[in-house]
């Protein structure tokens, strides 16, 4: 039952987290131009919430996942028609390629002193290739066809790119204020 | 001695980026939060400045103010009730959560954390205590200028009030749930 409680819980604040960095990267790319597509902080919520509460919370990242896209994509726009399979496909990416990566014995994302990065950011760059990956299957399946001037290694270099800096401002973000929390609580368990 | 003063200038660089960025990012959220008219109040920002400065201390005073300026300049716009008075509130954002551990730091109720856990209560008087300094300070920072017609003050008030208690609620929630997450990840507490 505790079990039960405890993935329940994580779920519920993998959920809000993707929700919440959602709706920053949302405010941040329709005040500030030049961030659209540069930094893709949602991406990294969905790996951080995997690596930390493990793939019991994926559900939890998907329905964050689902309801930003629902709430924040733009009903009149052309990919209105693909934000549900689009959704799906960016919650599945981290999902996936954590799975690849545990095949692979490289899933050592943490060590004695903290994170492991060299391996967070392969994780992060096989995520972002088979989510920019599924993008483009999807774009080319379900809406009206690729614009004519479709670059599919620029398309897939952005999205690397975003991701990549989501990933990096997110994961350090949490461990510099994760390790500050965990020096308090050691110089008072004396 | 060389040495020492670098080490001690980068943790103060390092720390002063930490809290720009989160309170760039947890602004943004509650920016697109009050973008959709989100009938929930929930002011995330106060949340995240507390933790900043709880985690943090007194060193991360510049990086808080920059990120109130930046955030309030970026977000509200010229329309806003705030913006002829922007340098002040960002001023008065900022100095209220100090003002406020200050005074708990006289009363001897700043201890935080305690056997290794944080302390709930001590935790539930600073925010109290901020968000009252902050509304006794932002009175005083418009009394004398002109409300438009119509601005219902009781209403905005508790609605503050409300929406910085719940919004610290939930930003410390999903923190500690993270840091706990985090802690039981690494290799000697598994």
């Amino acid at each position: 039952m505790k079990a039960v409680k405890i993935i329940l819980l994580n779920n519920i604040v993998a959920m809000l987290m993707v929700m919440m960095v959602s709706s920053a990267n949302f405010a941040l790319e329709l005040n500030i131009s030049f961030i659209g597509g540069l930094l893709d902080l949602p991406s990294g919520a969905r790996l951080g919430a995997l690596l930390l509460f493990g793939m019991t919370s994926f559900p939890g990242t998907l329905a964050g996942t689902l309801l930003s896209s629902a709430i924040y994509t733009d009903p009149m726009s052309i990919y209105a028609g693909i934000v549900f399979y689009d959704s799906i496909a960016v919650a599945t990416g981290p999902l996936i390629a954590l799975l690849m990566m545990q095949q692979f014995k490289l899933s050592n994302f943490y060590t004695s002193k903290g994170i492991y990065f060299p391996h967070v950011i392969f994780l992060c760059v096989l995520t972002a290739l088979l989510t920019s990956f599924s993008r483009f299957l999807i774009m080319t399946k379900v809406d009206h066809g690729l614009p004519s001037d479709f670059n599919l290694s620029e398309y897939m270099g952005s999205i690397l790119l975003g991701d990549l800096f989501g990933t990096l401002v997110f994961f350090s973000l949490l461990v510099f204020m994760v390790q500050a929390f965990s020096e308090h609580l050691k110089q008072t368990s004396n | 001695m060389y040495t020492c003063f670098m080490d001690g200038l980068l943790t103060f660089i390092k720390r002063n980026i930490c809290a720009i960025v989160m309170i760039v990012i947890v602004s943004a959220a509650a920016n697109s939060l009050e973008v959709l008219q989100w009938s929930i109040p929930l002011d995330l920002e106060l949340g995240a400045v507390l933790a900043m400065v709880i985690l943090f201390g007194r060193w991360v005073f510049p990086g808080l103010l920059l990120a109130s300026y930046t955030t309030t300049s970026i977000f509200l716009g010229d329309d806003n009730l705030h913006a002829e008075v922007l340098l002040i509130v960002t001023i008065v954002k900022t100095i209220t959560p100090y003002m406020a551990l200050n005074i708990l730091k006289l009363m001897s109720l700043d201890n935080f954390f305690a056997d290794s856990r944080i302390s709930y209560q001590h935790l539930a008087i600073l925010i109290l205590l901020t968000v009252l300094i902050n509304i006794i300070a932002m009175y005083f920072a418009t009394l004398g200028r002109e409300l438009s017609e119509g601005f219902d003050l009781v209403g905005h008030l508790s609605r503050h009030i409300s929406g910085t208690i719940l919004g610290s609620i939930a930003f410390f929630s999903v923190f500690i749930v993270m840091h706990k997450a985090y802690a039981a990840n690494l290799p000697q507490n598994r």
